[in-house]
């Protein structure tokens, strides 16, 4: 009977040593039997702590991604690693060395800058591409090889802002309420671009990003006689509770919100007309008609819940490697060069890399309407500071 | 200067109003509960989550919610708190954290983590003049010079209260007294995450809660509870209130950037001062 059990162990091992490819660096890569081209990819995605909102909508946007490309047959892109970088910075540095370890062709980042800076040393020396969400505009600066940046860094987004607010909309008391992350730190961006104006920042308060009131600060803002208040704070959760505040203590002037401010969830949590009237910079997902509903009802369909931009982004990402893979490119190398080459429109909008490895360019300035909706005001292409719209 | 007031005195009554539940259970079982602020936001988001995704109605919701999280207290202080009462203070630190982390980490696998909101009880705000304050504020403050109230009488006027006293205060002499110490202390834990419930049903409209809010507010509210004195009622009141004036008037007048640092030089400064709080009592060791 032992050895019947002992026996059944040691056949078990070999099929699960088979399953696992064991195939040496690169795993199972290239293409399956009979199905579709294959690579490996790992996930490394804030999935708890404050930022989890982004993360579990970014994993669901990419497991979508990879279910259409086996369905469609079109690439057969393996999650050989799916991690959590919890809230802690050496948490997520652990989780990425945990992720790479299972040799990935590419690994999905997660949003918050500070993390992938604690990451960056380790993605240079492991020259495996990886894509992420975060804004922290140093990330893909200092002779960048492997990150790619699927959303505007904040330095976009500030300058299409101050643009769109000082020199479209002519305020001049602007006040500003950032966060204690790198994202917040990004707001001296924003005073640069007030002081290139010759214009002061009248009132200037930080948050916690787990921060429960900010009554001191939005009463020294509406003391200050700020027109107009930037809130750089990037999770939804200070975010609404600023715009509430500021609301509840009856401040006039114009809102401008972080892109966080676009995800349902963050909507979820204002009525209409606390949400009426904001601005925000970012990515715009229409999900009015075309390729965005279908993406939006498929989401809808497999989570219950509404796609933010986030998802919408690494949605696109997958789909822009699953039509590499497609083409026979399997390996970091083949994707790295991909992502460098990327021309690809996707739900989400254009996607082509810079030298810098920042995929996307033009900034949407989206205003807040009736019903929570937002609409396109003005695009504005960051790079080339054309403007249309 | 009115409209920071009553600010902060609203945001001190969150604290108070959680801060005293935190006390019971010190009171109680001599643990620090850190597993308390997490109570305050699973009754916050349970409350909001019934609302939102069942439909129930948010009063039924108010009064439901705190009462059912009186059995939680009982099954804590049988399961968690009394099998460590008796062994070491770190033991019984331990297991509030991990309880602390426990729940945490099922409101994110069920809640999931988004931010969770509930429409406030009444909408708008109290006008006097020109100057207003949110309805919600109002009513956070109420029921918390209410709780308050309850409390003071429950533990000071009634049989009950003072079994419970006794069982918290000299045990062996309770016991040797007919008091069922044991049961008296689940039910002073039944009434601390109750009151949790409580706080976090009315803090929900005011406060977003998410998975994670527990450990910042409970940091605060052991801020709160030290500066008033640990283990006094009366101390969790004036230390809450304190410090939400002092978090308001901070950000308003220094800076938003300095709040938590002055918060925490205040408490270096007052254990300096007063080790035992402003209402504590001085412990002597033998």
């Amino acid at each position: 009977m032992r050895k019947q059990w002992k026996g059944t162990l040691a056949v078990m091992t070999a099929l699960a040593l088979a399953g696992t490819g064991c195939g040496g660096p690169g795993g199972a890569t290239g293409k399956g039997e009979g199905g579709p081209p294959m690579a490996n990819i790992a996930t490394v995605l804030t999935m708890s702590g404050f930022a989890a909102v982004f993360g579990q909508q970014q994993k669901s946007g990419i497991d979508l991604a990879v279910e259409k490309l086996r369905t469609d047959k079109v690439a057969d892109l393996k999650v050989v690693a799916a991690e959590d970088t919890g809230a802690a910075n050496a948490t997520a540095l652990n989780a990425y060395r945990k992720a790479v370890a299972q040799e990935p062709a590419v690994v999905f980042g997660p949003i918050l800058g500070t993390m992938v800076l604690a990451m960056r040393g380790e993605i240079d020396r492991n020259s495996i591409p990886l894509i992420t969400t975060a804004a922290t505009t140093s990330l893909t600066q200092n002779n960048n090889k492997n990150i790619f940046r699927n959303f505007a860094n904040s330095s976009m987004t500030i300058k299409a802002t101050a643009q769109f607010a000082f020199d479209k909309q002519g305020l001049k008391k602007p006040a500003i309420l950032a966060d204690n992350t790198s994202f917040g730190s990004d707001a001296a961006l924003l005073r640069a671009e007030i002081t290139k104006r010759g214009l002061k920042a009248v009132a200037d308060e930080s948050a916690d990003t787990t921060a429960t009131d900010v009554t001191g600060q939005v009463s020294r803002i509406i003391r200050s006689g700020a027109d107009s208040v930037f809130l750089q704070l990037l999770t939804g959760s200070p975010l609404a509770l600023a715009v509430k505040t500021l609301r509840s203590n009856g401040f006039t002037g114009q809102i401008y919100a972080a892109p966080g401010m676009t995800s349902p969830s963050t909507l979820d949590l204002l009525s209409e007309s606390e949400a009426k009237d904001i601005y925000s910079a970012g990515l715009a997902l229409d999900t009015t008609g075309g390729a965005g509903a279908d993406f939006a009802a498929a989401f809808k369909q497999k989570y219950g819940k509404d796609p933010d931009i986030y998802a919408a982004v690494m949605y696109d990402s997958v789909m822009l490697l699953g039509k590499a893979v497609s083409e026979g490119k399997s390996t970091a190398a083949d994707l790295r060069a991909a992502l460098q080459d990327a021309n690809y429109t996707g739900v989400s909008g254009v996607f082509h890399s810079d030298a810098e490895g920042n995929l996307v360019h033009t900034v949407s300035i989206l205003k807040f309407g009736d019903g929570k909706k937002a609409s396109v005001d003005q695009d504005i292409d960051v790079q080339t500071e054309a403007t249309n719209g | 200067m009115v409209d920071l007031l009553a600010a902060g005195i609203a945001l001190g009554s969150i604290y108070v109003l959680a801060g005293l539940g935190f006390v019971l259970v010190h009171n109680a079982t001599g643990a620090v509960n850190f597993a308390h602020g997490d109570l305050v936001v699973l009754g916050g988001m349970t409350a909001a989550a019934l609302v939102s995704t069942l439909g129930v109605s948010p009063i039924l919701v108010a009064v439901c919610v705190p009462i059912l999280m009186f059995p939680l207290g009982l099954a804590l202080e049988t399961f968690a708190f009394r099998p460590l009462r008796t062994k070491n203070f770190s033991a019984a630190f331990t297991i509030s954290i991990a309880i602390s982390v426990i729940v945490s980490n099922v409101l994110l696998l069920t809640l999931g983590p988004e931010a969770r909101t509930l429409a406030p009880l009444k909408e708008g705000r109290l006008q006097i003049g020109s100057f207003g304050v949110p309805w919600q504020s109002v009513l956070i403050v109420l029921l918390t010079v209410v709780m308050v109230a309850f409390q003071w009488w429950l533990f000071q006027r009634t049989v009950l209260g003072f079994k419970l006293r006794a069982a918290a205060q000299d045990p062996e002499t309770a016991r040797l007294m007919g008091i069922p110490v044991n049961r008296m202390t689940s039910v002073t834990v039944g009434v601390a995450v109750t009151y949790a419930g409580i706080a976090g049903v009315l803090l929900a409209p005011v406060v977003l809660l998410s998975s994670g809010s527990g450990s910042s507010l409970i940091l605060k509210l052991y801020v709160a509870v030290v500066i008033g004195g640990f283990g006094s009622a009366i101390g969790a009141v004036i230390g809450g209130l304190s410090l939400g004036l002092l978090e308001v008037f901070t950000a308003s007048y220094v800076s938003s950037s300095y709040v938590n640092a002055i918060i925490f030089a205040l408490l270096f400064a007052v254990l300096l001062a007063r080790p035992q709080g402003i209402l504590g009592r001085t412990e002597v060791r033998v």
